[in-house]
């Protein structure tokens, strides 16, 4: 009797749990990231799955092959419902289906939509497919005590003080110092025998579309059809930058850079004054431990950054787009996720950028990380000098112009093999069959 | 394995039943030995190979449904894509200055190596030893020596009075530094010398020495005949490793500087998984397949007239 009592209470039990797991969503959420970044998306699905229990989280860390990965996914019928995606391929599959919407849920929720503008994936107009998983720009670094050491001034914070071309190069030059001591305005100034480099930029797209931007110039025309980068205000920049390496000496040669240290910690050994980089390395410079600071980025005509990232998508395949979007919002909300206060990750909410409390939530979180002037650099300059979101988010073809077109005549350009003009003549050559409009 | 069975009548002569049931045992067992092989084969790769015939005749973008385009891929490649004769060219040019020296430089190890001399399994495992060491690291490692500024083969080469090469940072250079970089792992080919030269009956060599041949004699007129189906199986085995070379500029050059080491594998690996061009990657893939088999076809049509087999 007492078995069968017994027996009908595990049933009873089993039932209810059965139940309750199927008022439980499941979602699956696929991801990438160093280890660190892991372990902090992971605290913070933990967290959304303790607030929601009727929603069941389910993280897929991929840290390499993500694109394989992802298209094996979704070809195999299996995509998941929240995920990162690459930006290049985003807009392709919203136009192809495989990507949900979000115009509908953003309207209806003017809290989670009052995002940085930039940082939107607008298709057809003013379709959306939600924004960045973060924000990021792209700023200058620089080592305090070289610049101390060389008697230049500190680059300037605040974009309506930002150096000119000119200015920059300047500085650069009395920052480079041979092994002798000379520094690159000297005439005994020995380029073979750099001891620490005025400057040390990135040859990808990040280092030079902002200045591009900011000469006039652009990638591509607004509607995609014309490729811009042989243009004169674009060429001017190239040439520029180029110069920097092989005429003034003052950065080091992409060879050199390769097999050297990255940037922040070239800095740190005082290998190299200055760098343009991305704000996510701030993680990096704040426990590097030396006398670091950042800057607005030298300027043309008008004083330009980018705001940049990868999109967060939820898949079309999803069956509970609800608690698909509920997740969204949450994924990248900075109260619940440290990257932001730890260096790595800006906020994508316009209220972090407005609302000096929220402000300090994010900047002032955890003491060391962001330098004074980050309210200058990080939140004014985002705010005033990023007009556009990149040109290769929007592109069609974006992945074939860049690899077949660009990429190309961009290691001819860094190898001092062509000038800026004849390696943007042949990338608009070959680019011109390749350009198909913008999504 | 086939003078094992050359011999085994001579052997079991008067014994009927038990040959064949030992020949049966013999055949059974050889079927189970093959057939992880020839099952992996079956199940993991014939299906692909045949769905990538298919995709090949399709505009495929992973996501999405394939649409069949016909013979459009290929029209594409023969007529318009000017990447797919660069890298064409830049494998043919890699391959066909590549397979003759790893070839050489492995045969000239070999014979070293074959010598009755102190220390000789010290020596075999120092030259085998590069190529147990992942491509990745290797290349990774070549990305230092070649460094212009501060790598070891400048560092050596420039007090001699050579100029500054730029190796892989150079247009004229990469295919070059390329080449010698991939005169350092011919380990496994070495290996495959080596056991064809001790499978050489000593007596030949005998009947040299009585006649009053040379070291050179020996060389030309034993080793090497009686080593050319050796020769032949590895002089196939490099074309299609050579052809088919993906990690290197992968992981050294991306392709650059301006597309002179985009590889033909890594081209269409840009197509399919840079571009989401499923379809005109696959197409790229059955192209260099009919190549390469083109080229073995034509290496086993001419072996009749250099390959000496013993006993045929």
């Amino acid at each position: 009797m007492l078995r069968i009592k017994r027996s009908f209470t595990t049933l009873i039990f089993s039932l209810l749990i059965a139940l309750v797991s199927a008022q439980t969503t499941e979602l699956t959420f696929t991801f990438w990231g160093s280890p660190f970044e892991k372990d902090a998306v992971e605290r913070m699905i933990k967290s959304f799955n303790e607030s929601h229990p009727n929603i069941k989280v389910r993280a897929q860390h991929i840290p390499d092959g993500y694109e394989e990965k992802i298209s094996t996914m979704v070809a195999g019928g299996t995509p998941p419902d929240v995920g990162y995606l690459n930006e290049g391929m985003a807009l392709q599959w919203a136009k192809e289906g495989i990507l949900q919407d979000l115009t509908p849920y953003f309207k209806e929720d003017p809290e989670a939509s009052n995002r940085l503008p930039a940082a939107y994936y607008n298709y057809d107009g003013d379709k959306t497919i939600g924004t960045n998983t973060a924000a990021e720009t792209i700023i200058l670094y620089y080592n305090k005590d070289l610049f101390d050491a060389a008697g230049v001034s500190y680059p300037p914070s605040k974009a309506a003080e930002a150096w000119t071309w000119d200015d920059f190069v300047e500085a650069a030059k009395k920052l480079t110092v041979d092994r002798n001591g000379n520094n690159a305005t000297s005439p005994d100034f020995n380029p073979e025998q750099i001891e620490t480099y005025g400057i040390s930029f990135p040859t990808w797209w990040g280092g030079y579309t902002p200045l591009i931007y900011s000469n006039g110039g652009s990638i591509a025309s607004d509607d995609g059809t014309e490729f811009q980068m042989n243009s004169p205000e674009a060429v001017e920049v190239l040439q520029n930058m180029q110069d920097l390496i092989y005429v003034h000496h003052v950065a080091p040669t992409p060879a050199q850079s390769e097999s050297l240290p990255s940037a922040d910690i070239m800095m740190q050994s005082r290998k190299v004054a200055m760098s343009i980089d991305g704000h996510w390395k701030v993680l990096d410079y704040s426990q590097l431990g030396f006398n670091w600071g950042i800057g607005v980025l030298p300027y043309y005509d008008e004083p330009t950054t980018i705001l940049l990232g990868a999109p967060s998508v939820i898949f079309s395949g999803t069956k509970h787009p609800e608690e698909a979007f509920e997740f969204y919002k949450f994924h990248n909300d900075p109260s619940q996720v440290d990257l932001y206060a730890k260096g790595l990750w800006m906020p994508l909410q316009l209220s972090y950028y407005t609302d000096p409390d929220k402000t300090a939530e994010w900047l002032d979180a955890i003491e060391g990380v962001y330098p004074p002037e980050a309210r200058d650099v990080l939140i004014d300059y985002t705010l005033n000098n990023t007009p556009t979101q990149p040109v290769f988010y929007w592109l069609k073809n974006a992945g074939q112009i860049f690899s077949e077109a660009i990429d190309p005549a961009m290691t001819a350009l860094w190898a001092n093999e062509m000038t800026a003009q004849e390696a943007m003549d042949q990338a608009a050559e070959n680019a011109a069959p390749l350009m198909q409009g913008r999504w | 394995m086939s003078s094992l069975s050359h011999n085994s009548p001579s052997q079991i002569k008067g014994k009927p039943r038990g040959l064949s049931r030992h020949r049966r045992r013999e055949a059974i067992w050889g079927m189970i030995c093959v057939a992880p092989a020839v099952l992996g084969f079956l199940l993991w790769q014939l299906g692909p190979i045949l769905g990538s015939l298919f995709i090949a005749f399709t505009d495929w973008g992973i996501a999405g449904t394939p649409d069949w385009v016909g013979l459009g891929n290929f029209k594409q490649i023969f007529t318009e894509d000017q990447l797919f004769r660069k890298s064409l060219g830049v494998t043919l040019y890699f391959s066909l200055a590549s397979v003759p020296l790893r070839m050489l430089l492995a045969f000239l190890l070999a014979v070293l190596l074959n010598q009755k001399i102190r220390a000789l399994p010290i020596f075999r495992t120092i030259f085998y030893l590069p190529s147990i060491v992942p491509a990745i690291a290797s290349s990774v490692l070549w990305i230092w020596l070649f460094n212009p500024d501060f790598g070891l083969l400048n560092a050596v080469l420039r007090p001699l009075g050579f100029p500054k090469i730029q190796w892989i940072y150079g247009s004229d250079s990469v295919i070059p530094s390329f080449i010698l970089m991939s005169l350092w792992d011919i380990g496994p080919m070495m290996i495959i010398f080596l056991a064809g030269l001790q499978g050489v009956p000593r007596q030949l060599y005998e009947a040299v020495e009585i006649d009053g041949g040379n070291a050179w004699h020996r060389l030309k007129h034993i080793t090497v005949p009686m080593i050319t189906p050796t020769i032949l199986f590895n002089l196939i085995l490099s074309i299609i490793g050579a052809m088919q070379t993906f990690v290197q500029p992968y992981v050294m050059t991306d392709g650059g500087p301006n597309n002179n080491s985009l590889m033909y594998v890594l081209y269409l690996y840009k197509k399919a998984f840079e571009q989401s061009q499923m379809g005109y990657a696959s197409a790229l893939a059955w192209i260099l397949f009919v190549i390469i088999a083109v080229m073995s076809f034509v290496v086993f049509r001419t072996s009749s007239s250099w390959v000496y087999y013993e006993g045929r």
